[in-house]
């Protein structure tokens, strides 16, 4: 579903955020991006999405270049940042349908599906609001419901459950297992350890733009646990 | 004291980008700035000149310090609302121990640099033929010359004021934006009446002209009496001088006074947004992706008070044209240039679709549309939406606003103007080609200079180089357009269409560029 090779990322002033980075996402896999602050994980996924050019590597979502052909990529992909600035001027029911044109999404499917969301995160109430008026987490989840409703192939999200109550990120990971049953890929970079351990079949650790271990979860943790592995990996670079 | 210097230093620095490429658009904007500074100063010298030769030296100091504040009090009054109560780093500062007052005082001076350095550009060099020709002395020059540090005051003080009333009553209602919006034109066009009736001086007054003017200039705008009585050219005087600063200085500082209390409520009260929290889901009707973006544009657009009240003033200002010319005989007025060049009818035909169409493309949407995105970027970049659909929605934007107002105006000019039915289509296509022009090649300025990374809406929409920019090359293009349309010597509709054609030929080329050029953070 999603194939990165030899990514490499060099910002004008030199610094070098990616370097040559190599990982494969299938469909069905939960793949979690761990790695400190700085480490690149927010550049490779600003590359991934579309959002930021690279000039060494390709990157391919489900067969098709990101760079060659970004509109077929763009389709099937959905992209939740880690602060998710929306559209303040709109109400969050004009927001989510405004996702649902662009992404051409049957009205009667997008009606069961943004209801559905939006009463699993307990907004339905706030979706004739206008976002200006929500807090941090309500737009995070008006975010991720904007990336459910066109069932997206690939989903990328930066951080996601920060901002979240425990019931919001419950309902998350419930969403993510469900979208990876129906064949999809889910890749997400996140600080929270814990959760990345229990959630994600495959994982990848990365340190100053390189790629420390990556593989399935259970073989790269052994009998330790991620966090043990993590600070063993990133100490020993 | 140190604090206010702070505060100072930073929103200036915030003006002054660290990118490379945005220190290259400030660099041009700053020649700009500089090459209208230049301008200014010969109008100043040149009609400072005129002055002495009608035997009105004496007002010279005073005509040019009303001309000044009540520049600096129309070009004012529409910012300080967006300046003071829509500023993205209002909550980081206001948890500072920093003085409400010193806050305000900080985001004013801002403004008060900007109208400082135009105001220097007009009345430091009319003084030059004064110096000359009456040789007011040394003391007079000097005081003139600090004078200009206080002139912007008083008219801030008004704008800033006006301000604060809009504000305020805006604050009281659901519709904020809309509220905000009409009680800034309301307040926008009474100060254009009051400046407007300053130019009524009559014929006969034209031999007494400092006198006339000075009657027009003490009953609407006072202060003016002080500062003519202050600096008088014969005798000068320093109790005036005194009491002009007192003035100056005292009613910026009662503004700052009167706003400081009620400074959080007002921002508390505007920025809150009032969540009913009782939706019922409902089904709406779904709509393509060009129109769902052009929707949502529409939205960003009528969301945002400064954009509105910025780019609406040029369309609404050649309604009030259109309908002025049904009431006031623009034959006549025109008539010493029409007899030069012959056929008055002609003329008008040729000019007016120039002279409307300058002032219709002053402000286009899309030169700030691009730098409007901020931080919600990622999810244009992330729609599975071609370019050209993004930036077709975006110039549409523009052009509903402008083309009827082109439309409106051009069935109104046929009338009052006495126009053909062919002049009127002729007039309307040039209009049209215009607005073309503008619409893309402003998009092209901002795809080229963005600029994300704001923490006040208003200053992007008003003080960013693409706005400069498209505003003086398209006021440029249609008067070189409108010469080019009176000088040659073929039937004007030919010549005028001839020209629109150009102008759509060059804004196809804009436009094609809008859709291939990446948008760069």
């Amino acid at each position: 579903m999603l194939k990165i090779k030899n990514l490499s990322k060099t910002y004008k002033n030199g610094k070098k955020a990616v370097d040559n980075l190599t990982l494969t996402v299938s469909a069905g896999d939960i793949y979690g991006f761990i790695g400190h602050n700085g480490a690149g994980k927010t550049t490779t996924i600003r590359a991934v999405t579309g959002v930021l050019d690279f000039e060494e590597g390709e990157i391919f979502i489900d067969g098709k270049s990101v760079k060659q052909d970004p509109i077929a990529c763009k389709s099937v992909t959905a992209y939740i940042p880690d602060n998710p600035d929306l559209y303040d001027n709109l109400t969050g029911i004009k927001y989510l349908n405004f996702i649902r044109d662009v992404f051409k999404v049957p009205q009667n499917e997008a009606d069961v599906l943004i209801k559905k969301y939006a009463d699993a995160f307990e907004i339905t109430a706030n979706l004739g609001d206008l976002i200006s008026s929500y807090s941090h987490g309500m737009k995070q989840k008006l975010a991720i419901i904007s990336a459910f409703i066109h069932s997206p192939k690939l989903l990328v999200l930066d951080e996601p459950f920060v901002g979240l109550d425990p019931k919001a990120a419950l309902e998350l990971k419930n969403m993510m297992h469900d979208l990876c049953d129906k064949g999809g890929a889910i890749f997400f970079s996140t600080h929270v350890l814990d959760t990345a351990e229990k959630l994600c079949n495959k994982i990848a650790i990365i340190k100053g733009g390189k790629l420390l271990a990556h593989g399935i979860t259970e073989e790269i943790l052994g009998d330790s646990s991620l966090e043990e592995v993590f600070m063993e990996v990133v100490s020993n670079e | 004291m140190s604090n206010f210097i702070n505060l100072t230093k930073v929103q200036v620095l915030t003006l002054f980008p660290k990118g490379k490429k945005q220190k290259r658009s400030m660099f041009l904007l700053g020649l700009l700035y500089f090459a209208l500074a230049i301008l200014i100063a010969i109008y100043s010298v040149m009609f400072s000149v005129v002055f002495c030769m009608m035997d009105a030296t004496n007002v010279i100091p005073a005509f040019y310090y009303t001309i000044t504040s009540i520049v600096i009090l129309v070009t004012t009054v529409l910012k300080t609302s967006g300046l003071l109560f829509n500023n993205r780093d209002y909550e980081l500062l206001a948890a500072l121990p920093i003085k409400t007052s010193t806050l305000i005082a900080s985001r004013l001076t801002a403004i008060y640099l900007m109208n400082f350095f135009f105001g220097v550009s007009i009345m430091a060099p009319a003084l030059i033929p004064v110096i000359f020709i009456a040789k007011p002395g040394v003391l007079f020059c000097i005081l003139y010359l600090l004078s200009m540090f206080i002139v912007p005051l008083f008219p801030l003080a008004i704008s800033t004021f006006i301000g604060i009333v809009v504000s305020f009553i805006a604050s009281r209602f659901r519709h904020k934006s809309i509220v905000t919006i009409l009680l800034s034109f309301i307040a926008l066009f009474a100060v254009l009446y009051f400046s407007m009736t300053l130019s009524n001086v009559s014929e006969e007054a034209i031999e007494s002209f400092g006198d006339a003017f000075m009657n027009l200039a003490s009953t609407f705008y006072p202060p003016s009496i002080l500062y003519n009585m202050a600096f008088n050219v014969e005798d000068m005087n320093l109790l005036y001088f005194a009491l002009f600063v007192l003035l100056s200085v005292g009613s910026m500082g009662i503004t700052i006074a009167i706003l400081a209390p009620l400074y959080k409520k007002i921002y508390t009260a505007l920025n809150a947004r009032s969540a009913k929290a009782n939706y019922v889901y409902k089904t709406t009707k779904s709509n393509s992706p060009f129109m769902a973006i052009y929707k949502k544009e529409l939205r960003r657009y009528f969301g945002c008070t400064a954009y509105v009240v910025n780019t609406a003033f040029s369309p609404l200002m050649v309604l009030v044209l259109a309908v002025a010319s049904c009431f006031v005989p623009i034959g006549d007025i025109i008539q010493t240039e029409a007899a030069a060049l012959g056929d008055m009818s002609s003329f008008i035909a040729r000019s007016i679709p120039y002279i409307a169409g300058l002032v219709l493309c002053m402000a286009p949407t899309t030169a700030s549309v691009i730098s409007l995105e901020g931080k919600a970027l990622w999810i244009t970049q992330t729609l599975p939406i071609p370019q050209h659909i993004n930036m077709n929605a975006k110039m549409l934007v523009n052009i509903t606003l402008t083309v009827p107002v082109a439309l409106i105006s051009s069935i109104i000019f046929k009338f009052s103007l006495d126009l053909s039915i062919l002049d009127a289509v002729v007039c309307f296509i040039v209009m049209l080609a215009l607005i073309m022009l503008s619409t893309s090649f402003a998009l092209l300025l901002n795809i080229l200079s963005p600029n994300f990374n704001w923490v006040n809406e208003a200053a992007i929409v008003k003080q960013s180089m693409p706005v400069f920019v498209a505003m003086f090359a398209m006021m440029i293009l249609a008067v070189g357009c409108m010469i080019v349309a009176l000088v040659i010597p073929l039937p004007y509709n030919i010549t005028n269409l001839g020209i629109a054609m150009c102008l759509m030929l060059l804004s196809a080329l804009f436009a094609f560029l809008c859709y291939r050029m990446k948008i760069k953070e």
